[in-house]
């Protein structure tokens, strides 16, 4: 009887050792048949290839500061430099990203600057393609898009992955994880001169504000299974929604979109919301942004009517909501991205 | 002779064990301001979870874990959550009573300081 259950145990041992090593081949000619860029496949065709798991990219990025405090940056009047620094992690695949600088909760131009002689354009977004282990380190250059003297605001970095992503076409809208936001925590930038200029953005401050709907606190309630039952007291939610709440995708009708925007849950905040297309600003209601404060219990909702006179057929929307004012100190959700939709022209 | 039995024997175990626990699904990476970050996306039963875990923080680290879980074949999100979790080790949340027959699930995994960490995973079960 032993040397039966000897035997077997050494049969297993040595099949089981056969197999890593055949496994690891084949493992390793199944990651080299995945893209080396993901976000060429809609998210239903990712799985195609492999049935089981894809990495669909992994990132560091912050700020380079000489501790782990938060950092304080000074505004005298002359462009703030922040040094910088991105990585990519993901052994399988280039990781692929924007990244997006927001001042006080606006969303901030800014220039990248490696080389003093040679600054990068002004931009709201700089893409990123990093393979495993590449490193850029450069200065974040900009001028404060709000602020004055003796005002301290947040500064927070962000990123949205796979930013290049678009769906095909009007019957594939889903995004998948596609254009996922991560971001840093909040340093601070301490005015000590007023901006120069007078083109100051313009807010619009005039949101709904009703009660949260019963089946969207229900809704809250039944996918969590970790014993809390207080999602929406701990987490702000913030939506945009085409005008057929069934739809998943918004489509404009001689040359305008109608959509809405709501926000709601969380800690009682100020957000400044921006909406983007195609990862540009739109203007809203004539305004440069929505800025909402939060009750307990209340959702706060605008309706938008959107120009797509000079947009493509197939177009990037979302909004991303960043907390404002001195909120940036203890809330804990921000900044807030809406999934991205389709806006079918 | 005896003693080469049991000198095999001890051998047969150890690869059996190892081989059993490298089949574990956690994958991990080494990082400078959270240490071994760590990342999870299982399903067990009806329920499908992702989990994010790292071994430096400070109180004001953030822990955030997203969860979405789509039915395969139509692609419509069944369910969607977020939990962040700040001063804390790991975060981690939960889609559950999920019948489709087969589902799709992404998660992102996210540790947020003065710099953040983030990975992206999708999979189907």
């Amino acid at each position: 009887m032993r040397k039966i259950v000897l035997a077997i145990m050494m049969s297993v041992s040595l099949c089981l050792l056969l197999a890593g090593c055949f496994g690891s081949a084949k493992e390793t000619t199944v990651n080299n048949n995945l893209n080396s860029s993901p976000g060429e496949d809609s998210p239903a065709d990712i799985f195609a290839n492999d049935p089981s798991q894809i990495g669909m990219g992994m990132f560091s990025y912050g700020i380079v500061a000489p501790n782990d405090d938060q950092q304080v940056y000074e505004y005298t009047g002359e462009e703030v430099h922040i040094p910088f620094k991105v990585t990519g992690l993901d052994e399988e695949v280039s990781s692929d990203f924007g990244l997006l600088v927001f001042v006080d909760g606006l969303a901030q131009p800014y220039r990248i600057q490696a080389n003093p002689a040679e600054p990068s354009a002004e931009q709201l977004m700089h893409k990123f393609s990093l393979k495993y282990e590449e490193t850029e380190e450069f200065d974040i250059v900009f001028t404060p898009v709000s602020g004055q003297k003796g005002d301290k605001v947040g500064v927070v970095f962000a990123t949205i992955l796979q930013p290049d992503y678009k769906p095909e076409n009007e019957n594939k809208p889903n995004y998948g994880i596609y254009h996922s936001l991560s971001a840093t925590l909040s340093q601070e930038i301490e005015f000590q001169a007023d901006l120069s200029g007078d083109k100051m953005l313009q807010p619009y401050k005039d949101a709904v504000t009703e009660d949260i709907p019963e089946e969207i606190k229900n809704q809250a309630e039944t996918v969590l299974t970790d014993g809390s039952s207080d999602y929406l007291d701990e987490t702000t939610v913030n939506e945009l929604l085409p005008e057929d709440p069934d739809q998943n995708l918004i489509t404009a009708a001689n040359g305008k979109a109608k959509l809405k925007f709501r926000i709601y849950g969380g800690l009682e905040t100020t957000y400044r919301t921006t909406i983007f297309v195609n990862h540009t600003p739109v203007q809203v209601k004539g305004a440069d942004y929505i800025e909402t404060t939060l009750q307990k219990g209340k959702m706060n909702t605008v309706e938008i009517e959107l120009d797509t006179s000079a947009y493509d057929k197939l177009n990037t929307i979302y909004a991303i909501s960043v907390v404002s004012g001195k909120d940036y100190l203890t809330n804990n959700n921000s900044p807030l991205k809406t999934k991205s939709l389709l806006l079918y022209n | 002779m005896k003693n080469l039995k049991v000198k095999v024997l001890g051998a047969a175990v150890a690869v059996m064990v190892m081989a059993f626990a490298g089949s574990a699904s956690a994958e991990s990476v080494n990082t400078s301001e959270f240490g071994k970050f760590t990342y999870t996306l299982t399903k067990s039963g009806s329920s499908v979870t992702a989990n994010t875990s790292i071994a430096k923080y400070k109180s004001s680290t953030k822990v955030i874990t997203a969860l979405e879980v789509q039915d395969n074949a139509t692609g419509k999100t069944i369910g969607k959550v977020t939990r962040t979790e700040t001063g804390k080790s790991s975060s981690s949340i939960s889609v559950t009573n999920l019948t489709a027959k087969k589902l799709a699930a992404f998660s992102a995994h996210e540790a947020r300081g003065n710099g953040s960490v983030a990975k992206y995973l999708a999979k189907t079960f």
